[in-house]
This record gives C-alpha cells, structure tokens and sequence, in this order.
C-alpha cells in the first residue's frame, strides 16, 4: 500500500471508530432512558414530613389498599381536611390550595404502575399475605420526594415481572401465569 | 432502602470536596498500577509459552514479569488512600455492601498474598532447573486465577454499594454479582488492563531501550509488541465499554456521564490514530502524545466513575439525611425524659407541645378543634379522653380523622391530665 495514503486512511479509520462508537454511547442513553423522565409532582408532597412528623399511617391517605385492587392516590378532600388551615403560609400548601380552587384535584403522577396486561392487587398482597407498604415501596416515610424504591432498576415506570417472581419464589407465593395475568 | 443505616454524627476530618477529590485520583493512581499488574501477569505467563518457537517472547515474558511485582506492590500501597476515603465519604454504603458479601470481601485478604507469593516463586525459579515448568507455569497462572477473581470481588462490592434496593434481594458475593452491571463492568476492567499494560510495556522498553542501543532491535520489537496491545484492546473497548453504559441502571445516569464518555471516547479515537500512525504508517509520533492523550481518557473514565456514583447515591444519600434527622431529633426527645436514676422528666406540657400543637391549640381551630372544645367534652370523663386519644375516631364532620399520636398510652394520661388541670387563660404556650 502506498505509505503516503497510509495516515489518510488511519484517519479516516480512527473517525470512524470514534463515529461509531459516540452513536452507540448515544443510543446507550437512549436506551437507559427509553421511557423518559421520572415523573415531576405538580405539588414538592413531603411523606417524612406527613408520616415521620404528623404520625399519619399510609392508610389515613391511601385508604383503599386494604380493600381494592389500587391504593388510590388521594382525592384532594383529604388533602384540604387538614391543609384548609394547617401550614398555609407554606409555599407548596398555597400552591395546593390554588390548585383546588382553580382544578378541583390535583394531577398527581404515579410512580409505580404495572402494565396493562397486568393485574395486580394491593387488598392480596396486604391483606392475605400481610406485607408492610414498605416491602414494595421503600421507606415512603422517610422520602421527601417519591421515588421508585424498588421493582427493578432498569424500567422506569413500570415493575419488571423478574422483581415480583423473585418476591413471588422466595415467599412461596402462586407463580403460575394466570396469578397475574388474567 | 430502608435498611440504609443512619449516619454518625461526627465531624469528617477534612473538607468533603478533598476527600472526594483524593479518592478519585489515588483511585485513579491505584487502578493504573492494577492494570500494569493484572496485564503484566498474563503476558508475563502466555507469552512464555511462545518462547519455543521464538526466544523474543520469553525474554519479553521475563522483562515483565520483573515489573509484576514492583508494580503490584505500588498498586496495594495506592490503594490504600482511596480505600480510607471511600470509607469516610459513603460510610453507610460502604460499609454495608462489605458486610453483605463479607465472607469473599474478606478473603482478599489471603487471596492477594497468595497471588503474590506464586508470583515471587514463578519469577524467581525462572532459570532454576531444579523445578519443572510444569511447576513454574503452576504458580504463573495460580498468580493469574487469583488476578482475575480478585476485581470481580471488589467490582461486586463497589457496585452493590451503589444500589441499596437491592440489599434486601442480595445475601452475598454469588447474588452481588448479578447486580446490574457487575459483569459488563468487570469484562470492560479486564480489557482495560490489557490496554494500559500495553501502554506499560510500550513506555518501559522504549526507556529501557534507550540505555541499551545495543540490544535495539529487541527493544524495538517489544515496544511495537507494547503499542499492538494498547492499539487493539483499546479499539475493543468500543464493544465492552458500549457494553458497560448500556446496561448501566437508569439512576445512575445523566448528561454530565454521556458527555464524559463521549469526551473520553475522542480522545480514545486520538490513541487509536497516532499508535496506528506509528505501528502501520512508519511514522514516529512521539510517545508525549500518546501517554498525554490516554491520561486525558483514563482521568476522563475516573471522573465519569465518580459522576456514576454520585447520581446513583442521590436518593439514598437523602434518605439516609432524613432518617438520621429523625433518629437524631427522637434521641434528643429520649434525652430529655432520661436521668441516671431512671425517673421520666417529662411532663404533660412537654408532651402536648412537642406532639399536639401541630395540630391543636388551646383556644382555637387549627387542624383539628381547640382544646377548649375538648376540654369542656371531657372534663368529668378523664378515661374517656384517654380512650378516645389512644384510638381516635372520625366523630365530628367539620374536622378530619385524628390520627393516633405516637406516644405511650401513660404519656397520654399525662397530657389529658395536664389539659383536663389547665387554668382558662392560664395556659402555658
């Protein structure tokens, strides 16, 4: 080969690797965040404030776990019960307070979901096989901001069926398809 | 995570930012001479099963393995550092994912001494006759096992360290191991140490050489020997370094590591273009260039490290504030009722205005009704005040359902007692 074309191609060879390889990186981040953001709350909701400070049990707020298939994110009546006169100079409660008046509810956003081909319900998995809220969902009382504790570390949003199966195994809890997918 | 233990109320003994600073440099320091270690062992015992067809290759396998073994013990003393600092800055985690997979992370202890005695017996029984090769070539690759299952420990430990959700899920080293992403990260450490040992070997024979122009044409064939290894393992890296990112968890990403990793993987491409220019082009790019630009990339990759760690720590790193608030503000409530002789100096007052008043007050509404209300209700029905306290029911529809506050059944006596005793007007708040 001639020698003076030599250092051309090394070049052209070396962009190219770096070409390549910057695109698989990118790609990489594309994938690690393929289903977006956490979700932003529209109001800072402080659980080690409520649990920790206030002593409220997740129940006083997420009453229907105990009962239902969902544990429900409170309707803004609970909200305003105790926020109607409690801590209004705090920013985040005029924010709420504004909210209610202006919406009616606010439009808080999960951060735990399954899929839709999924069905998961919280009255079993609290009520019959007696897990504290904490098992699933980390220690809420001492968040200052709801994050995804646990379910998998790679799907953002959605529990990842490996994390109930190894849950479902260890505990001898059913595993047969139709347990959770109906 | 909410087995993150709290943390200790004592002061660091220098800034925080020096700290995180030392750990990532002597880290970086550390890992180098690491790769000159794990790297120089392998070749220093492949390579010497080549010597048969040509004597080149044993003599390359012997002039490294005379480095093996100064540069591990650089590498043990550097390591030394960003252990302690590891240890100060992320005690909590640290310390855990040590105690999670202790029985392995302990067995470093007699597994590197090992490692290196096989070394010191495979180098030092070189030219003896008295010993087979078998024998010899036993220690070389004993030396090698132990080089290789020695960062899997600490790579297993490191990340699990990273993810307390998955404390509860891990019980030791077997399971640490599938932890995301233990494996891609170990495979692209293990390439690594093949590159910058070529890197290593490139330097040493070309200084050496430098002193032994009588020995040139070897000199000059081990350093391209060098340059081929820095040349192709880092060229591979874009297969498991690609690896190592995309299987990195979610949490412990961002931008900055993006644009660190693309940063590095320029200045990688500059390597791979001047060690091609020198190998396949007859050119002599001076070696300032190279080692310059491999620095830039492996200090880019240190800092990307610390960037991964501190995203992954974030939430953790607050909920480890939070609990050790709360530990601390119940520990400060616990010191006010102790005394030597055991006697509760707590009072009624102390109580209710610690635990009531974010709700109550004596003579108005807040959240709840004024204590007046409760007062009046209850002034000849102590015990029902009492009950009504230690199990609160929704029982009036202007105000929201009490909940039960988190104090002992005989602290509620104290409080109804000190309510029930109050002078109208005369109250204390």
């Amino acid at each position: 080969m001639n020698n003076k074309k030599m250092p051309l191609i090394l070049g052209g060879l070396s962009i190219t690797w770096i070409v390549v390889v910057i695109a698989l990186v990118y790609g990489s981040h594309l994938v690690i965040h393929r289903f977006g953001p956490l979700p932003e709350q529209p109001i800072k909701f402080s659980h080690t404030v409520h649990v920790n400070k206030l002593n409220l049990e997740c129940l006083y707020c997420h009453e229907t776990a105990e009962k239902s298939i969902h544990a429900t994110i409170p309707k803004s009546d609970v909200c305003f019960a105790c926020h109607e006169d409690a801590d209004v100079d705090n920013p985040e409660v005029e924010k709420l307070l504004a909210m209610l008046k202006k919406k009616g509810e606010i439009d808080w956003q999960r951060v735990y979901k399954v899929k839709d081909h999924v069905y998961f319900t919280h009255r079993v998995h609290t009520v019959v096989a007696k897990l504290d809220c904490q098992e699933c969902h980390g220690p809420v009382e001492n968040m200052s901001v709801a994050i995804r504790a646990s379910g998998g570390s790679s799907d953002r949003g959605f529990l990842e069926m490996g994390w109930c199966v190894t849950c479902h195994k260890k505990r001898g809890a059913p595993r047969e398809c139709i347990t959770c997918h109906k | 995570m909410d087995i993150i233990p709290i943390d200790l109320p004592l002061d660091l003994p220098a800034p925080l930012w020096f700290l995180k600073f030392a750990l990532v440099a002597f880290f970086l320091l550390h890992i180098l001479f690491i790769n000159f270690m794990i790297g120089g062992t392998v070749w220093t015992v492949f390579l010497r099963m080549l010597s048969k067809e040509d004597p080149f290759w044993g003599r390359v396998a012997r002039d490294i393995g005379n480095t093996v073994t100064v540069n591990k013990s650089l590498a043990v003393v550097l390591g030394v550092a960003p252990l302690l600092a590891i240890s100060l800055v992320y005690t909590q985690f640290f310390y855990s994912s040590n105690n999670i997979t202790a029985p392995l992370w302990l067995s470093i202890i007699w597994l590197v001494p090992i490692a290196f005695i096989a070394l010191y017996i495979y180098k030092y029984t070189w030219d003896s006759p008295t010993y087979s090769m078998r024998f010899k070539y036993f220690w070389g690759l004993l030396a090698v096992a132990i080089f290789a299952f020695v960062p899997f420990i600490f790579l297993a430990n490191i990340n699990l360290m990273l993810y307390p959700d998955q404390w509860k899920n891990v019980y030791n080293f077997w399971q640490a191991i599938w932890v995301p992403n233990v494996i891609p990260r170990y495979l692209h450490f293990m390439n690594a140490s093949f590159a910058i040992s070529g890197f290593f070997a490139y330097g040493y024979f070309h200084f050496k050489g430098k002193n032994k122009p009588e020995d040139k044409a070897y000199y000059a064939r081990a350093k391209r020997l060098g340059m081929k290894w820095a040349l192709y393992a880092t060229t591979l890296q874009m297969i498991f370094g690609v690896l190592n990112y995309v299987t990195l968890p979610m949490v412990a990403d961002s931008t900055m590591v993006l644009v660190l990793i693309v940063c590095s993987v320029i200045f990688a491409g500059i390597v791979v273009y001047l060690l091609s220019l020198n190998l396949y082009a007859d050119k002599n790019v001076h070696h300032l260039w190279i080692f310059t630009a491999i620095l830039i990339v492996v200090s880019l990759m240190a800092t990307m490290r610390h960037v991964v760690r501190e995203n992954a720590l974030k939430e953790p790193n607050k909920i480890l504030a939070n609990k050790t608030a709360i530990y601390q503000a119940k520990f400060a409530s616990f010191m006010k009722t102790y005394s030597p002789s055991g006697e509760i100096k707590v009072s009624g007052v102390t109580i209710f205005q610690e635990v009531c008043t974010a709700c109550h007050a004596i003579d108005k509404k807040l959240v709840g009704p004024p204590m007046q209300y409760a007062i009046d209700k209850y002034r000849d029905d102590r015990e029902a005040m009492i009950t009504f306290v230690n199990n609160p029911k929704k029982i009036n529809k202007d105000y929201p359902v009490m909940p039960k506050p988190p104090i002992s059944t005989a602290e509620v006596a104290m409080v109804v007692d000190y309510l029930l005793n109050l002078e109208v007007g005369k109250h204390e708040q």
